[in-house]
């Protein structure tokens, strides 16, 4: 209660005109959350009417402020300048914060039909996020279509719901789980058509289509929370609802799970030869994406675990990609490969963290990736040995672009593009870069609040 | 410069000396084994954590690795004394001393993999440290190979997670049946051995300071260290086919070393001929011997790098040994050195390598590995002494081909490593024999006069036949140096035909399933139509003054009339 004082106080002061009082807010806003993490992994805690806390749900809500303050700190070239592009009256900034107060309470509240409508609400500013703030034309028909297929298939999980809610008289998580739920019902098809919402969020491989097409034209918070934020709900609803809806192992689950894998490692297979590189990233988190959504639906303990440590690991080290290409954006001026080379020989350091993160993203011990990674293909490999060898070239396969990203930015003679006069080179990425580092790698010492 | 060489090689004999003292008076030597083991998580109801492991195996190889760096510093102050970012590389070396040290002392496969994937990493930004596009491709191959290795051992952590332990006496414990060959087939990959040995000749694209540790000490050894402490997982078949694969790596090495002409390669393809033979004696069983092989090995291998390193700095950068020659008068420390450690690999009586090629042919001859391999490994070592002559001879003879008739000298870096490897090349097989009474190895066989001198015949023929046929140009030898220099056309395989098929296939993957059926069927107009279509006709129906004034009645008798 008296953080919550505290926090509304400093939001007062800072409205106010105060601006140191930002670095306070955030840092009250994380000792809120330490404060909320001492629930048990198990459980699930209704801790008011619309708050309901367990260890994934406050995970996720400290993935969703940790990429909201990276993505601010390096979208402040939109800020600074002193020109603030303003489309009706809102600016890059606040539809961030719209995206991060969507985001913070979707993964808290504690009642389907305010589950759904978070699912939805986040939508919208990331919509103006792609749409606004460029005329090509391109950008017009990627907003669309991540509106479009991601409502359009999430219209079944409302019907569904909306069904479930008349039947048992009340929607809130635990209370309709304790109640009865889903007794008497094969749960096959139905759980395949109410987490098709899910599965393109997440995105699964044929419905993936969005994704580079909204990463590409998006700007770069845009990015950094799409990638970071965004195909988390999909995850997330989907350990929610195998929890709700009481689906077995069956051969429609092992269809999408097979389907999802081999997915995974055709997009890893498709990063290597791709020529611009936020598309590549862009794919790459289709695989991560991928891994963690077979193992969750093997149905293993580890699998849930394992599935909840790849989002959190792939969502602190995919924006941070996205920040390094945008800042060679900077000084090539393109986001084609074969313009934007040779920074090694330039900028030793950013060619550092380039490296760093590249390692990472591919799985490099002892981070949390490693740890997320091994785990993936080790409960794969209990399933079934040929999904765990799947897993494997999945693996072998995101090495290999790993490294074809690093080099294809970093190795060479330096673009001739790179000498511009009036480069405004600013560490703010490196900030954010090494504070996401440090989390990655810390997170070994701590493996037991990642595992969830 | 001079600073940051030398705060550099003093911190690694720092440590070195620092080891080695805590070594002589832990009782180590004796054999104490301190382990520590950090718990790291208490999610699953096996044990998951760290142990590091410091027994006498794991105290001299960090030695080993430690005086090989003190040494290599000191030669790349040498070597890239016109470098300007030196604190560039040397910081590399140490990220990648780091990670061989974690791999050495951590024998824990959650701890191992730090070192294992710090090592292919770190060895692709030290191949790749001259920016051009060779070393790219060499990069590349190296890295990837090596993480076909790290895929493996991933496999292997996930079958380890439902047995009990993940350590090196696990198999103690519970121990399933793949895990031993997809160890043994991950160490293969950073070893070298046969469908992956296309990566080593081609990493010589790294500076030579790099292939000196890297190559010949360190990275290579690394699988072999990995197989000689998991060794209890390898069952009867897995050591048979470690045997299989090291017997070709070995003989593949050496005949492709007769006929390879940069410097650099012939002594990279020496070195996959000994990690072959280190492979082939753990197949046999002995772990003890390819663990002293493979310290003995490092030291003087290390030398001939060195060696090598100084003539082709001092030739300029040229790595063909076409254009060389005549080192016995210009260079002449470099040379009596290089010809020691030559001697040393062929295994000449009472220098380093000698102890443990004899202990290695000795138990060989008194184990059952078949007549077959031991016919094999007796053509290896004579294809290893072939090699080995065929290089001092290049290096030496005078052909009058080098431009530089004289040669100064006279760089105290160099010389100051030189130095410090001789002295650790030549004796230091005595040395490790003194300390450790393990490598003692006592082989009971009846020593007859008349086979031994057979052996030493029928060598001596062979390699005079092979010399024949090396030096002659006939239309037959086209066809055969083409074979052998491109090592069976391994490195064309691996590198060309893989990577180019991948990638091929992957485009054209994209321009059909990804560009073509899911960019525009599913998504721009397949779904889009069946979704617009019905809507469009609608809209259609409804331009139309008899159209709108049916469809509105529909609706309204439907709605009427629905119950």
């Amino acid at each position: 209660m008296s953080c919550v004082l505290m926090l509304s106080v400093s939001c007062i002061l800072w409205g106010l005109g105060m601006n140191e009082v930002g670095w306070l807010i955030m840092v009250c806003a994380v000792a809120l959350l330490v404060v909320m993490m001492d629930c048990p992994f198990n459980f699930y805690i209704l801790k008011s009417e619309w708050l309901g806390v367990d260890e994934m749900s406050v995970l996720m809500v400290l993935l969703c402020l940790l990429v909201s303050m990276m993505s601010l700190v390096s979208s402040t070239k939109e800020v600074k300048n002193g020109f603030v592009v303003l489309m009706s009256g809102w600016s890059v900034v606040e539809m961030v914060m719209f995206i991060c107060l969507g985001s913070v309470l979707f993964f808290s509240v504690c009642s389907w039909m305010d589950f759904f409508f978070f699912f939805e609400f986040s939508l919208v500013p990331t919509f103006f996020l792609i749409l606004k703030w460029g005329y090509q034309p391109e950008r017009l028909q990627a907003a669309v279509f991540m509106l479009l297929y991601t409502v359009g298939s999430s219209l079944p999980l409302l019907m569904s719901l909306i069904y479930f809610w008349s039947n048992i008289k009340s929607d809130n998580m635990l209370l309709s789980k304790m109640v009865g739920g889903w007794k008497d019902f094969n749960m096959n098809w139905p759980w395949l058509i109410m987490s098709l919402s899910f599965l393109v969020k997440l995105p699964v491989y044929g419905a993936h289509a969005w994704l580079p097409k909204a990463h590409v034209e998006a700007p770069l918070s845009g990015s950094m929370l799409l990638a970071g934020v965004l195909l988390k709900f999909g995850g997330y609803g989907l350990i929610r609802l195998m929890w709700f809806s009481e689906v077995t192992n069956s051969t429609i689950v092992l269809f999408v799970l097979v389907f999802s894998l081999w997915g995974g490692v055709l997009s890893s297979g498709v990063c290597s030869c791709q020529s611009d590189l936020k598309s590549l990233i862009a794919y790459s988190s289709i695989g991560h994406m991928a891994l963690s959504l077979s193992v969750l639906l093997s149905f293993y303990s580890v699998g849930k675990m394992a599935c909840v440590c790849v989002l959190y690991s792939h969502g602190i080290c995919s924006p941070i990609l996205f920040s390094l290409a945008a800042n060679s954006y900077e000084f090539c001026q393109s986001r084609s490969i074969m313009l934007s080379k040779g920074i090694s020989r330039i900028f030793p350091i950013i060619s550092g963290v380039w490296f760093f993160f590249c390692i990472l993203n591919m799985g490099f011990p002892p981070s949390l990736n490693f740890f997320s990674e091994v785990y993936s293909v080790g409960g794969l490999l209990s399933l079934q040995w040929l999904l765990g060898l799947m897993g494997g070239l999945m693996c072998l396969m995101t090495g290999a672009y790993c490294l074809i990203l690093y080099s294809l930015v970093n190795h060479g003679v330096v673009s001739s593009m790179v000498f511009k006069p009036g480069l405004n080179l600013s560490y703010r990425y490196l900030v954010s870069s090494v504070f996401g580092g440090v989390l990655l790698l810390g997170g070994t010492l701590c493996l037991d609040m990642f595992f969830v | 410069m001079s600073v940051s060489v030398g705060a550099v090689a003093l911190s690694y004999f720092f440590f070195f000396l620092f080891f080695f003292f805590l070594m002589l008076v832990s009782g180590v030597l004796k054999g104490s084994v301190l382990v520590l083991e950090w718990e790291m998580s208490e999610k699953f109801f096996m044990e998951m954590g760290f142990c590091m492991v410091l027994d006498w195996v794991a105290c001299m190889f960090v030695l080993s690795v430690l005086f090989i760096s003190g040494c290599v510093s000191i030669f790349s102050g040498f070597y890239l004394s016109h470098e300007n970012f030196l604190k560039r590389f040397f910081f590399l070396v140490q990220l990648f001393v780091l990670s061989m040290i974690l791999l050495i002392l951590f024998p824990n496969y959650l701890g191992l993999m730090v070192g294992w994937d710090g090592l292919g990493v770190v060895s692709f930004l030290l191949v790749v440290y001259y920016l051009s596009s060779n070393s790219l491709s060499a990069g590349m191959i190296t890295a990837l190979s090596n993480r076909i290795g790290d895929v493996c051992f991933l496999l292997v952590i996930g079958l380890m997670s439902s047995m009990l332990s993940y350590s090196m006496w696990g198999v103690l414990l519970m121990s399933g049946f793949f895990m031993g060959f997809l160890m043994m087939l991950g160490s293969m990959t950073k070893s070298a051995q046969v469908p992956f040995s296309a990566w080593l000749p081609e990493a010589m694209a790294a500076p030579t300071p790099v292939s000196t540790l890297v190559h010949s000490s360190t990275l290579v050894t690394a699988g072999v260290y990995v197989v000689i402490r998991f060794s209890e997982y390898l069952g009867e078949l897995e050591k048979y086919l470690l045997m299989v694969f090291s017997m070709v790596t070995m003989f593949l090495a050496g005949s492709s070393a007769c006929a390879e002409v940069d410097m650099k390669k012939v002594v990279a393809l020496s070195t996959l001929s000994q990690v072959g033979m280190m492979m082939f004696v753990i197949s046999v069983g002995a772990n003890t011997i390819a663990f002293f092989h493979l310290l003995v090995h490092a030291f003087f291998k290390a030398l001939m790098f060195m060696c090598v390193g100084g003539v082709i700095f001092y030739s300029g950068s040229c790595q063909d040994a076409r254009l060389l020659g005549g080192a016995w008068f210009k260079l002449p420390l470099t040379s009596v050195l290089f010809l020691f450690s030559n001697l040393s690999l062929m295994g000449f009586p009472f220098f380093s390598g000698f102890y443990s090629k004899e202990l290695i042919v000795g138990v060989c001859l008194s184990s059952n590995c078949g007549f077959l391999s031991f016919i094999l490994l007796v053509v290896c070592l004579a294809l290893t002494a072939c090699y080995s002559i065929r290089s001092i001879g290049l290096v030496f003879q005078d052909m009058g081909l080098s431009s530089l008739s004289f040669y100064s000298m006279e760089n105290s870096y160099y010389l100051l490593s030189l130095l410090l490897m001789m002295n650790g090349a030549v004796m230091m097989s005595i040395v490790m024999q003194s300390l450790i009474k393990e490598f003692l190895a006592v082989s009971f066989i009846k020593g007859s006069l008349f086979y031994s001198l057979l052996i030493m015949v029928v060598v001596f023929l062979f390699n005079l036949v092979l010399f024949f046929t090396v030096s002659m140009k006939t239309m037959f030898l086209g066809f055969s140096k083409e074979f052998f220099s491109s090592m069976w056309f391994l490195s064309l395989i691996s590198g060309n035909l893989i990577s180019v098929g991948v990638l091929t296939t992957i485009s054209k993957y994209i321009n059909y399933v990804e560009m073509g059926w899911i960019r525009t069927y599913l998504w721009q107009s397949g779904v889009k139509n069946m979704f617009m279509g019905m809507s469009n006709k609608v809209l259609k129906i409804n331009f139309n003054m008899v159209g709108l004034v049916m469809f509105y009645s529909f609706c309204f008798l439907v709605m009427v009339f629905w119950r």
